[in-house]
């Protein structure tokens, strides 16, 4: 009976402990509410004083009150207001973030323990780098920040340094995106492209002499994924012995000078044993146009990869001659390759069509 | 028959520790499922999205759904998976044996005309008679197949799918239209290791004990079978989940046996005799029905369907448990505890409890005492639930919201929830 009595005890004090919590939960919820009443009301008044800052108004007393009492929304303002104009009314906006002390805030914030604080520092301060005078501040901080643990902190920095960073911290970023985790190389890559050609010079090529798989793969893909004519040499790589580089590379022909070398590649890639690597380079022979893959890409047809023969016949519906030569494959025995051959006339036929 | 009181009592005592027992493990999980849903929700961002919209990096993903019939709620369904924001994305519709007016319905609603597109033989599935495409654009494709089971259904999608990736959603499953940008971003950032990406979002505030009481299922659930079993590596994903996964994984795992749950579950068994590190991660996705989707009774269907999907995990692999890792010794056996165990004690004891009392109150006294006791920590559970998860989760409620919720624990403890279980059987 002792035992049931103590475990009653034990059970009202944890209901009693319940009950102290629930009403802590509601009373934060309650000062939550009123909280988001009193900014919806505020806001309001931030913007106006804002306007007519951006205006032309000089006074700054009114928002150095809000800068005092309601920090956060008049940065939040100051933020939104900034994505939305430009020019001088924008470097207005850059003098009143230092003016306000916001840049030192925010620089104290990337030192923050708490991932959530450093993120909205490096957030704000990755939107308003654009200005001279906040970009004095900052110093190497974008660097640090590219070795956060936290990706969107790395991916704000990332953005930071490609839009005003100088060379050598583009190519910092371009070397760690090679190391990050194929999700930032994604997101990062996005941010290099307007450097392309400048990483093209001496980052890139010295990536794809790497002699780690992964780095030459990492430094592929992201050259692909750019999406724009590059200056690279990149045949060597057509006779990889992986798989995954000489399909990378494939892709790539298509962004690099057509060059006898590169055409060479491309066409011992058509003729390669595997299917991945000569489906890609189907596809890029059909973007090319080379006239002299129209053999190959007729002998892709009939390797028994309904894939391979699709695209394969895709490429050749490009050009008028490979047109010809699907003509031809439609009357053969192959069903594969003259299904492939008709299917692609036809996309072709309604193309014309439409 | 006094004779048999001390052993009614035995069984009555034993019972109640058993069922403490039970509660005071699934407190310590829910309490780490609060820590891990906590940490998982700072770090969600959704700040590559805009990138992940536009590069050709992302890799393509076909979602598959396989909806019971023709109604215009699932039209509806099918249109918000259209309506869906990712780059490549294709919409696999499996329709079971449809009749000749269901398969007209679909066909005048999406304007489907015969595709080429043919399935691939990589696993087995329920022959298919036709293959459609809507308006010629391959982003929405309509399969017909014979009478299959759910498996056959999902395997005849995998089959049709062109994209790596292979999202399932049913037609309870509540998703925002940036989900799929969600469940990539893990896969993407460790391709080697993580094996799937399943979401959870936080219902909306239901009304009616009803309502509160499913809630309440829904949030112990999704804070110990989500959540807290992350902490032993061996996460499900909780119901109403969208789930992603890999299709080369998928036809390693030769393809559904069942829904997705029992996927999930293969896909650790196989991960870990492959013996390689294996992991599924759980997405937060808020909520964002629209409000033309009906809204009636949303949870139930979703609590439904997640007990029918925990009865064929169970079916297939409750035998196997010891080949499973962390998913065969806590997950499984914890699902088949609450599934069937628990409702038997609780209802043996509460019927032994009674006739003890009948034959010997005073000796029948303490154990009914206990008895009391053991319902009433199965209420301070809930409770608990329901604040750990105000502190992990901060959900958009009003206080008087949040106090109903808390209070809803005492009639679900005091066995609202087996009424809800018998008006469903019913159902």
């Amino acid at each position: 009976m002792s035992a049931v009595t103590g475990l009653a005890v034990t059970e009202i004090g944890w209901a009693l402990l319940l009950a102290v919590s629930l009403a802590t939960a509601m009373l934060f919820k309650s000062a939550g509410r009123k909280r988001a009443a009193l900014e919806a009301k505020v806001r309001p008044e931030i913007c106006e004083s804002l306007a007519l800052y951006m205006g032309g108004k000089s006074d700054l007393t009114g928002l150095r009150g809000f800068a005092k009492f309601h920090p956060q929304l008049l940065q939040a303002a100051i933020l939104e207001s900034h994505a939305n104009v430009s020019g001088s009314v924008r470097e207005r906006l850059g003098d009143l973030a230092v003016e306000l002390y916001l840049v030192e805030h925010w620089l104290e914030g990337v030192h923050a323990r708490h991932p959530a604080v450093r993120r909205q520092a490096y957030s704000a301060m990755a939107r308003m780098a654009d200005h001279h005078r906040v970009r004095q501040f900052l110093g190497d901080v974008p660097v640090i920040g590219l070795r956060d643990a936290d990706e969107q902190i790395r991916l704000d920095c990332a953005e930071l340094i490609a839009r005003c960073g100088s060379a050598g911290q583009i190519r910092e970023v371009f070397d760690l995106s090679l190391e990050d985790t194929p999700l930032m190389r994604l997101l990062v890559g996005h941010e290099l492209r307007r450097h392309a050609w400048a990483l093209c010079a001496e980052a890139v090529p010295r990536a794809l002499r790497s002699p780690h798989r992964k780095t030459v793969v990492a430094a592929l893909k992201l050259a692909v994924s750019w999406e724009c004519s590059l200056p690279l040499e990149v045949s060597l790589l057509a006779e990889h012995p992986d798989r995954e580089v000489r399909i990378e590379t494939m892709r790539l022909l298509q962004f690099v000078p057509a060059t006898p070398e590169h055409r060479g590649a491309l066409q011992r890639g058509l003729g390669d044993g595997d299917l991945g690597v000569a489906c890609a380079a189907a596809s890029a022979a059909g973007r090319l146009g080379i006239p002299e893959a129209i053999p190959l890409l007729t002998s892709c047809l009939r390797r028994g990869s309904a894939e391979l023969a699709a695209t394969a016949a895709a490429a050749l519906s490009m050009n008028p001659a490979g047109c010809q030569a699907l003509e031809e494959q439609t009357r053969i025995d192959d069903p594969m390759a003259s299904k492939a051959a008709r299917e692609a006339l036809e996309d072709v036929g309604k193309a014309v069509c439409s | 028959m006094p004779a048999m009181v001390p052993w009614i009592l035995v069984v009555v005592v034993s019972a109640c520790v058993v069922l403490m027992a039970a509660d005071l493990w699934e407190l310590l999980v829910l309490a780490l499922g609060a820590i891990e849903i906590a940490r998982r929700r700072a770090r969600s961002t959704d700040a590559g999205n805009r990138v992940l919209l536009k590069s050709s990096l992302t890799p393509a993903v076909s979602v598959i759904a396989v909806p019971p019939d023709a109604s215009a709620d699932s039209l509806l369904f099918i249109r918000r998976l259209l309506n869906l924001h990712f780059g490549q994305h294709e919409v696999l519709v499996v329709l079971n044996d449809p009749s000749a007016a269901e398969l007209a319905v679909w066909k005048e609603e999406f304007r489907l005309e015969p595709s080429r597109r043919s399935p691939a033989t990589l696993l087995p599935a329920a022959p298919v008679r036709n293959v459609f495409s809507s308006g010629g654009s391959d982003s929405l494709l309509v399969v017909t197949q014979t009478k299959g089971d759910l498996a056959d259904s999902l395997n005849a999608g995998v089959n049709l799918a062109a994209g790596p990736y292979i999202a399932v959603a049913d037609s309870h499953t509540r998703f925002s239209e940036s989900v799929l940008l969600r469940l990539i971003c893990p896969l993407l950032r460790d391709p080697e290791n993580i094996i799937g990406a399943c979401t959870w979002s936080w219902p909306s505030a239901a009304r009616g004990i009803a309502g509160r009481v499913q809630t309440l299922e829904y949030l112990r659930t999704l804070l110990w079978r989500s959540g807290g079993l992350s902490h032993w590596n061996a996460c499900l994903p909780p119901p109403g989940s969208m789930v992603l996964l890999h299709r080369d994984t998928l036809v390693t795992a030769r393809g559904f046996r069942a829904g997705t749950l029992a996927m999930v579950i293969h896909l650790y068994a196989l991960a870990r005799a492959q013996g390689r590190p294996y992991r599924i991660e759980l997405v937060p996705d808020p909520d964002s029905q629209p409000s033309n989707v009906p809204l009636r009774e949303p949870l139930r269907e979703r609590l439904l369907q997640d007990r029918s999907g925990v009865r064929d995990a169970l079916r297939l692999f409750g035998s196997r448990l010891p080949n499973f890792g962390a998913v065969g010794w806590v997950a499984v056996p914890a699902m088949w505890f609450g599934q069937y165990v628990r409702p038997l004690l609780e209802a043996a004891a509460l019927v032994l409890g009674a006739v003890a009392l009948v034959r010997n109150r005073v000796e029948a006294v303490p154990a009914c005492a206990l008895l009391g006791l053991t319902f009433a920590l199965r209420i301070l559970a809930s409770m608990t639930a329901v604040i750990l998860n105000e502190a992990a989760e901060r959900p958009d409620t009003t206080p008087g919201e949040l106090a109903a919720l808390f209070f809803s624990s005492i009639p679900e403890g005091l066995g609202y929830r087996y009424a809800q279980v018998g008006k469903r059987r019913r159902l």
